[in-house]
């Protein structure tokens, strides 16, 4: 799968592209740059990388789908994912026996673990309303239905 | 973004948190509910147990009031225990037992003891609130108990043991039974099996270690069973036998003083000196004599909240029955980085870092005034237990 990230002012947007794989490298850089200056952990990569191939699987973005919640640090690894992906894709077809083929898999975890490691320390101590504002995520419960979570009781916290 | 991540992502996220925040989140949206009620959130959440470190189940019985506490590990953070809220976690509790000790905890299990008559007995996570009822036995009129909770990583099978001890006093000569069962974690019935020609210590023993429980032998003459001398014993609950473990070979090991408590996968041993200081020893290789090492001499410490509380000094461990002869200094745990957590008398709790021998005194708002302190890992492992439990019945 070959995609396209691009800037729309408003958060970035993936596009999937047919063909040759039409990599930015000044924009490359120019993220990575970002990411190091930033000095964060960054990570998402991988995670990032799948939740797209999972919205270009399911057809609901046939060109272009919209990250508004993507910073640049995690978008930068999604590049640099990408890159390698089809430079390994690449050596595969090459050198066949080559090592460099496992490094990709090995980085994939790396970044997978550092991002869901970054998102759970988000998550921790949070009330349900900071989490929403956070993760702009909407409250779709009636306050009935509410309730009735309440009421089940799964955790035995008071 | 977030809604949209993959499930097993989403997952793993999840189960790298707190419980309490798990409690948080099923109120976000339906999206985030739905995940916090996952099948496989129970499974992929105690697969992280190892990395965590432990929480606290605190356990206060003032007034004859029982109640249960957590004080969970905010795993990152550098104050790891104080940046947390002590939360009450008895309210599915109290129907089925009243006033209790804790035996002991495993795999985010704990087992509790009625403290009257340890007949009924219950084993739950406290965390999710779910609880087995173990079968009740013969009440035992007069008696003395050991307890203990574990669980064999081979077997996979929970036991809960316990010594009930007698006297029978016949014209004039005196003599002790004792009577040891056993129960299998989902099995109906308790089976009494050939029991010790020993005292063991009245406390329930918190060192479980490569499948077996650990305890001393009983040291307080008050228990008047005079025993022959100071002997760690084990149970192997796989194999259902007692075993004696060497004792450490240094003589200055003052044998009235010392705990036994497991840090970082060895049996150890903690001495309590009467100036307040600690020794601990370990046994580096399990079952060998020669392995026991010194490994941390930590120095007295008077931690804080010592000066600035009134209750008495013994409070602190209510359910020990022999205070008097243990140490002021309790070691509850050791956590990833190295740290050893120390409870002192009053509930103090104190972080020592063996590499530059600091103390850190944590200040925990909301602790209970006299409590007792088990370390706990979070666990969602309940419904697996009762499932194959069930299986058994």
């Amino acid at each position: 799968m070959l995609i396209f990230l691009f800037d729309r002012g408003q958060g970035f947007r993936v596009r999937k592209i047919d063909g040759v794989v039409d990599f930015e490298e000044d924009y490359v850089a120019e993220l990575r740059w970002r990411h190091i200056r930033g000095g964060g952990s960054g990570g998402g990569g991988v995670a990032l990388w799948q939740t797209i191939k999972h919205m270009i699987e399911d057809g609901c973005a046939d060109t272009e789908i919209p990250l508004p919640n993507v910073n640049s640090q995690t978008l930068s690894k999604v590049l640099e994912y990408c890159k390698k992906h089809v430079e390994a894709a690449a050596d595969k077809e090459t050198e066949p026996e080559d090592d460099k083929e496992t490094e990709p898999e090995d980085d994939m975890k790396a970044w997978d673990t550092d991002f869901m490691k970054t998102v759970a320390d988000m998550m921790k101590g949070k009330s349900p309303e900071e989490f929403r504002k956070t993760f702009n995520i909407k409250n779709d419960y009636t306050p009935e239905e509410e309730a009735e979570v309440k009421k089940e009781n799964q955790w035995a916290f008071e | 973004m977030i809604q949209n991540l993959p499930r097993d992502i989403a997952l793993d996220i999840l189960s790298r948190l707190p419980i309490s925040s798990l409690n948080q989140i099923q109120y976000v949206c339906k999206t985030w509910y739905v995940l916090t009620r996952d099948q496989s959130l129970p499974v992929v959440f105690d697969a992280h147990a190892s990395n965590r470190n432990p929480g606290l189940v605190l356990h206060s019985d003032c007034l004859k009031q029982n109640k249960l506490y957590f004080l969970e590990n905010s795993d990152g953070a550098d104050q790891c225990y104080s940046n947390s809220k002590v939360r009450r976690i008895d309210a599915k509790l109290k129907s089925f037992i009243d006033e209790y000790q804790i035996v002991g905890s495993c795999n985010g299990l704990i087992c509790l003891a009625d403290a009257l008559n340890f007949n009924a007995m219950i084993v739950c996570n406290p965390l999710t609130g779910n609880v087995i009822k173990l079968p009740k036995e013969n009440e035992y009129p007069k008696r003395e108990v050991a307890l203990g909770f574990g669980y064999h990583p081979t077997t996979k099978e929970y036991k809960v043991v316990r010594l009930v001890y007698s006297v029978n006093i016949n014209h004039g000569i005196w003599s002790m039974n004792s009577d040891f069962q056993v129960l299998t974690l989902g099995t109906k019935k308790w089976r009494s099996l050939k029991s010790l020609p020993l005292s063991l210590d009245q406390n329930p023993s918190n060192a479980l270690l490569n499948g077996a429980l650990h305890w001393v032998t009983a040291r307080n003459k008050t228990t008047c069973f005079p025993g022959p001398g100071l002997k760690i014993i084990s149970f192997d609950i796989a194999k259902e036998t007692f075993r004696e473990i060497p004792l450490p070979v240094c003589g200055s090991l003052d044998v009235c003083n010392f705990e036994l408590v497991v840090l970082g996968q060895c049996l150890s041993a903690a001495v309590c000196h009467s100036d307040g200081s600690i020794e601990i020893w370990r046994m580096k290789e399990y079952g060998m004599k020669e392995s026991w090492i010194k490994d941390y001499v930590i120095r007295g410490y008077m931690p804080i909240r010592l000066n600035s509380t009134a209750a008495g000094p013994m409070y602190a461990r209510p359910w020990k029955k022999s205070t008097e002869s243990k140490g002021v200094v309790q070691v509850v745990c050791v956590l990833k980085n190295g740290e050893i957590l120390l409870q002192y008398m009053n509930g103090a709790f104190v972080l020592y870092n063996p590499l530059n021998k600091e103390f850190n005194d944590l200040v925990i708002p909301g602790l209970p005034k006299r409590f007792c302190t088990i370390a706990h890992v979070e666990s969602l492992s309940f419904d697996e237990i009762w499932r194959n439990g069930s299986k058994k019945q």
